[in-house]
């Protein structure tokens, strides 16, 4: 009992004394946000097609946007399926025999291929904002209550191939994951 | 017991500076997901239900005409492939049917075509290509007709190709 009530005095201290407060303050990241623009579908093809491609322009290109700090970097990782997966027969599969992609960071209002640059392999670092020519710039100025950085979206495309063999008619699937994050 | 006591407020006002972290490591990262797909279909396949059947040539006749829409002597495909699907059909309109050492003749082709084997209800291929749908069972019959002029034609055997092509539209 007396060691209950000690407890709950010595909590209740702050409250019967002088008050006293601590300052500080902490800075919180801009948000990074990723939508889906547009999935890549390859339309119908024909048991026993082949090679069959979607090149960049093409009409079934997948999309990718991402919003954020105009003057940061981020490292983007794609992880794409090895194959298509018949839905409804998931032994019946088609090999994607190549994946490409390639990002968009001019800053502009909304996705145009012709923009933008062909990536190798599966991770690369760029500018949220392509900053044209020259030096790097200075460090990005903090947020704080009288400054608010700019945000930008750039966008990433996805195409490629695949072999479609003398498989059963139906609809075959996979996902692309995008994974983004600041330098 | 004092101890024990700061450690518990300590802990209880640094919690929403732990949660704070986590939501702003959360804040720098994101995923998300594109589906990839395609849609596998049949093939197209052409089968000739019936050749050509022109019959006995008259010494005194001086053209042949099979009518697609209603001879008998009409030659039949039938085209086979995902239901209700468009297919695009090219063919060759005029072939010349050679003969050694005699002039060749020339061969008019007309189609017609309907989506079951009933020639009477058929209708004409006027444009080449012509695109036309398959029925819920993935089929499409063509008639075959054909005009040709014998006036110039000697006795023996004459050889010529109609050629068709379809793909999905």
């Amino acid at each position: 009992m007396s060691r209950y009530l000690k407890i709950v005095f010595l909590i209740l201290i702050p409250a019967l004394g002088y008050p006293q407060t601590i300052q500080f303050s902490i800075y919180v990241e801009d948000e990074l946000t990723a939508s889906q623009e547009s999935d890549m579908q390859f339309d119908q093809v024909v048991s026993g097609q082949g090679l069959t491609q979607i090149n960049p322009g093409d009409a079934g290109m997948g999309v990718f946007s991402i919003t954020g700090n105009e003057d940061l970097d981020v490292i983007v990782t794609l992880d794409a399926p090895a194959q298509l997966t018949n839905t409804t027969s998931p032994s019946d599969i088609i090999p994607i025999t190549e994946f490409s992609w390639a990002y968009q960071n001019n800053g502009a209002g909304m996705y145009n291929i012709n923009r933008a640059k062909i990536v190798p392999g599966n991770s690369a670092r760029f500018q949220m904002k392509e900053r044209t020519g020259g030096p790097p710039g200075p460090p990005p100025t903090p947020q704080r209550s009288n400054y608010t950085p700019t945000d930008v979206t750039a966008y990433i495309f996805v195409f490629g191939a695949i072999d479609v063999g003398d498989v059963p008619t139906g609809l075959y699937a996979g996902t692309v994951t995008l994974t983004v994050e600041y330098d | 017991m004092k101890q024990l006591v700061y450690r518990i407020l300590f802990i209880i006002s640094t919690l929403p500076l732990i949660t704070l972290a986590q939501d702003e490591q959360e804040l720098r990262s994101a995923m998300v997901h594109v589906n990839v797909s395609a849609t596998v279909i049949e093939s197209i396949e052409m089968l000739t239900l019936s050749d050509f059947n022109i019959g006995p040539v008259q010494p005194s006749q001086r053209e042949i005409v099979i009518d697609p829409g209603q001879d008998a002597g009409a030659a039949l495909l039938m085209f086979s492939g995902s239901p209700e699907r468009e297919i695009r059909l090219t063919y060759t309109p005029q072939v010349q049917l050679t003969k050694p050492d005699a002039p060749s003749l020339t061969a008019y082709y007309s189609l017609q075509g309907y989506t079951e084997n009933e020639q009477g209800s058929s209708v004409p291929l006027e444009e080449n290509p012509a695109t036309v749908s398959l029925s819920d069972e993935g089929e499409y019959y063509v008639w075959i007709g054909v005009r040709l002029n014998i006036e110039q034609a000697t006795s023996g055997a004459y050889d010529g190709d109609c050629a068709i092509e379809v793909e999905y539209n």
